[in-house]
This record gives structure tokens, sequence and C-alpha cells, in this order.
């Protein structure tokens, strides 16, 4: 690390690389007098010239620059045995954990430099459900503030422990002391509850819902506080050793199939997020639809919740084999629909179904066909309505082709990739479209909206008047 | 060409519909007193007060997490599930 970059962090901010591709050389964090924890993981990386190392810098702040870490050859242990993207944050205290969907897959550690494969799911998967817990509780005891006077004082205590918690949040003061303000909201609502129901039952005052109200605020706290110092004992006590992802998940989640749902249903919704951002143009938009209306109905229905998640984690399988065969040149890409992959394997697990494998070739040519054809009856359609009629449809399953001639000349055609052309009386290209894209449109073979080929099929073609 | 200004009557057909669930959706917000919210934590919190009150809520704020693709939608779903069967 140079004295520059030691000297002054601002700055290399600035020259951060987006994304990095190496082995991990060492980590070390410093904290800097603003609170930031900021970690410099120095990089073994490998380029034309030989081996570098490069300095890349992270803070709990976020990602500054995503790391590709290569941890396929030793000393580092192999999670997956390639490259694999994951997303970098600060855990503090010389722990930076790196998350590939949402779903974290390695603490790199000052003294141990790495550890693997599912020993970081218990703090994240715990940071997500305490967050969303501690949202949740506050929320309902906000709720309960109109029970009584005492109710409405533990509501105004909470929302002021809360505000500490989200100036911890906001300032970025780091894990622990996230941790921290958390457990000191949590007490809040855990003791104010506690007293308002002991106070309550004494005057008998409330109804028999709003005492199991108050009640259930007062043990999704309680629950929520355990966890949350299981969660501390964990990340440090077992960083030391690798555990598989399965036994960590065991461990985390034994006796709550509501949780275990509730990870799955994150699982889907994490690979429903990664495909969405590869739908440029709209191939995946039906399926992508169908898997959140699955994940939408697990939560109407308690009896058939498994079953909607497990559909929605099918689809998403799904479409990553379909994603997979359009990043082909994307090893970093590839890496981690791999990882997705073996995160839905064992979301599928959790809630006790099958996992199927999905054939990338086959998938993209069955969405693709859909695709085509649905474009083509379009098309047949918009003919139809200017009364142009089909004179020939030609359907080559084997060859995987698709031919309609109209009446008026136009000569539609779908190949077996399902790139669609269609050309005008004189031969010349009017429509062309390939998967997951929208039509482009020609005018005797030039593109509309192509000023430049519009201008050069002008001149080449000079409209001739008769006077 | 014909085609052409044909797939804008669709997709302003298919824009119109999906701006009027857009309309639906942001209306029913407002009433609800979320709108504008983006952070799933921030919905967690109000979402759960509401079904406190009112646990008939339960099932269109679980779906509303969803359409606003907030990052934890399935856990936000189920949690407010369990609070309104308390």
């Amino acid at each position: 690390m140079s004295d520059r970059q030691r000297g002054n962090f601002d700055e290399d901010f600035e020259i951060l690389p987006s994304s990095v591709t190496g082995r991990v050389n060492s980590v070390n964090t410093i904290r800097r007098s603003n609170g930031d924890v900021v970690a410099i993981v120095s990089l073994r990386t490998e380029a034309k010239g030989g081996t570098s190392l490069q300095d890349v810098i992270v803070t709990d702040r976020g990602i500054l620059g995503e790391l590709n870490i290569d941890f396929s050859k030793p000393p580092y242990l192999p999670p997956h045995d390639k490259l694999v993207k994951f997303e970098v944050s600060s855990l503090g205290k010389g722990h930076l954990l790196a998350t590939s969907m949402g779903v974290p897959e390695v603490l790199l550690s000052r003294e141990t430099n790495v550890r693997v494969d599912g020993i970081g799911i218990i703090p994240a998967v715990a940071r997500i459900l305490a967050r969303m817990s501690l949202a949740s509780c506050v929320g309902q005891t906000r709720g309960l503030s109109g029970h009584s006077e005492l109710c409405a004082q533990v509501a105004e205590k909470v929302t002021s422990s809360m505000r500490d918690y989200s100036r911890v949040r906001e300032n970025k003061l780091g894990a622990d002391a996230e941790r921290h303000a958390m457990m000191n909201t949590l007490h809040d609502i855990k003791n104010g509850m506690e007293r308002a129901i002991r106070i309550e039952l004494a005057k008998n005052s409330l109804d028999e819902r709003s005492l199991r109200q108050m009640q259930h605020v007062y043990d999704e706290s309680q629950s929520l506080l355990t966890s949350l110092k299981e969660a501390v004992h964990e990340a440090h006590e077992d960083h030391n050793r690798v555990l598989s992802k399965s036994a960590a998940v065991k461990k985390l989640l034994p006796e709550f199939p509501a949780a275990r749902r509730q990870a799955a249903a994150m699982v889907a919704w994490g690979a429903h997020q990664m495909v969405s951002n590869e739908n440029t143009g709209g191939l995946h938009t039906d399926r992508l639809e169908k898997i959140k209306a699955h994940l939408a109905k697990s939560h109407q229905s308690d009896q058939e919740a498994d079953r909607h998640i497990e559909r929605a984690l099918h689809l998403a399988l799904r479409s990553l084999a379909v994603v997979e065969r359009d990043v082909q040149q994307n090893k970093i890409m590839l890496d981690s629909i791999e990882v997705a992959r073996a995160n839905i394997a064992t979301a599928i697990e959790w809630i006790g179904g099958e996992v199927p494998t999905f054939d990338s070739y086959e998938e993209t040519r069955a969405l693709v066909k859909r695709d085509a054809e649905a474009a083509v009856r379009k098309i047949v359609e918009e003919h139809a309505a200017r009364d142009i009629d089909v004179q020939a449809v030609r359907n080559d399953e084997g060859a995987g082709i698709i031919a309609v001639h109209f009446a008026n000349g136009d000569k539609l055609s779908v190949n077996k990739s399902g790139v669609i052309r269609m050309t005008d009386a004189n031969d010349k290209l009017s429509l062309l479209q390939r998967p997951g894209e929208t039509a482009r449109h020609f005018v005797g073979g030039v593109p509309i909206g192509d000023k430049d080929a519009q201008e050069a099929f002008d001149k080449t073609h000079p409209v001739l008047s008769f006077g | 060409m014909v085609i052409s200004s044909s797939n804008v009557a669709i997709d302003a057909a298919t824009a119109d519909e999906l701006a009027q669930k857009a309309d639906a959706l942001v209306k029913r917000m407002d009433e609800l007193g979320v709108k504008g919210i983006t952070s799933s934590e921030v919905f967690m919190m109000k979402a759960s007060e509401l079904v406190t009150r009112d646990p008939s809520l339960a099932n269109e704020l679980g779906k509303m997490a969803y359409e606003l693709n907030l990052d934890a939608a399935p856990v936000i779903a189920e949690k407010l599930k369990e609070i309104a069967a308390v």
C-alpha cells in the first residue's frame, strides 16, 4: 500500500476501480475519525505483465467497487472452486463479509484471511431478519399506542430510541454500534411491554386480543434480542472454522419453518432481481411476473406457501438457465449464476422440495420459441387489422423455421434462434427483431430513425417529380 | 409504416393500462400513508403499525411490498401475516 493511499482515502475513493479480479493477499482495517471502518484489501492480480498487488478500499458505507475474488488456489479456501462475484461489506473488527446476491458466502478476516461457505449466512440472514423484525416490533408498538396511556408511553420511548438507531445507521457508525442501538430499542420495547402487560392485567382494563398483541410484541423483541446475541456469538466464535451452508442454516433455523420459508423466499426474490437486471429486452418479463405472483401468493396461503415458493424457485432456476446462455462471455456473471443456483438448491432443500435440473439450451429454445410465436402472432394480427390475408404458412419444427407469406407481398420468417425478419413486396427488409429485443423497422431496407442512413438512401433514391 | 404505428398503439394501450394500475396503487398508498416509502425497513415499520390496528390490511400491504420491488418483500409479507394472525 502506498503512503499516498494511507494518507488520503477520499482521493483514493475517486480512483477506485468498479471491479477488480484477484486473490486476497491481506485484509487490514482502519477506523477513521468519523467512525467509518475502512478496509484495505490487498489483491494479487494477474495481468499480461505478470502478477501484481492491487489495493482496494472498502468501507461499511457500502461497496466502493466490487471485488471479484478468486479463491481457487491455496492458501485461500475455495468456496466454489472458481471465480465468484462478491459484494463486500465490513462487519468491523477486521472482518469483511462477502455476499453474493445478498446471501453471504465468505467472511474475510484480518487474522484468518478467508473463511468460507455458509459461515456468513448466520450474520447476514440474521441481519436482514433482524432489521425487519426490529422495524416490525417498533411498528407494532406504535400500532398499540391507542390501547392505553401506558402503551402510548412505551411507543413514545421506542420512537425516541429508534431515532438514535437511525442516527447510527445514517452516520455509518458500523455494525457493532448498529447492533447496540438495535438492542437498546428492543430492550425499551421488551421492558415497556412487560411493565404494561403486568399493570394492565392487574387493572383488568384491556381485552384479550389487545393483551395478546402486547404479548406478541414482547415475545418478538425477546426472541430478536436472543438471536442477536447468538449471531454475535456465532460470528466471533465460528469464524475460525468452516461450516457447511446447510449445517449453518440448520443451526440458525432449527425449529422455525416460517423463518426458513422467509429465507427461501428471499433467495427466490434475490434471483428475481438478478434476472430482472438482465432483462433489458423483456424476454423474461412474463416469467418474472410469475415469480412475483407466486411469492405474493405464498404469503396469502399457509398450506400452499411452500409450494408457491418452490415454484418461484423453479422458475428462477429456469430463467437463470436462459440468462446463462446470454452471458457466456462473462465469466463473472456465469459464476454468479452458479452461486445463485447453489443458493436456490439450498432454499428448495429448506422447504422440503426436490431440486430439478434445467438444460440451458432447451430452456432458451423454449423461451425464444414462445417469444417468437407471440411476435409472429402480433404481426399476423396487425396485417389482419389492415385486411391483409395470410397466403401461406410453413412451420418446419425440425429446422425450427416459421415462414408466413402475406397477400401484400410481405414475407415473414423466424429462424431457430428466434430472429424475426420481414421483407416487403420488393424483398427489402422491413422488420428485424432479435429475441428479447423490440422490433426495428425499415423502409426499403433503411432503418427508420437512422437519419444518416435515411439521408444516404434519399441521395441514392432521388424523388422524381412529374410536372 | 403501419406496423410501426400499430406497435405504438399497442404499446400505448399497455402503457396506459400500466399507468392506470400504478395510479391506483399510488392512490391507495396515499390513503394508507405509505406513499413515497422506498426503504424496506420504513415500509415494514409503517405496515406493521397499520396491520396491528387493522389485521385485514396484511395481504394488501404484503402484496404492495412486492409491487414496490422492496428488497425484503418476502420477509415483510410473512411478518405482516404473522402480526395479523395474533
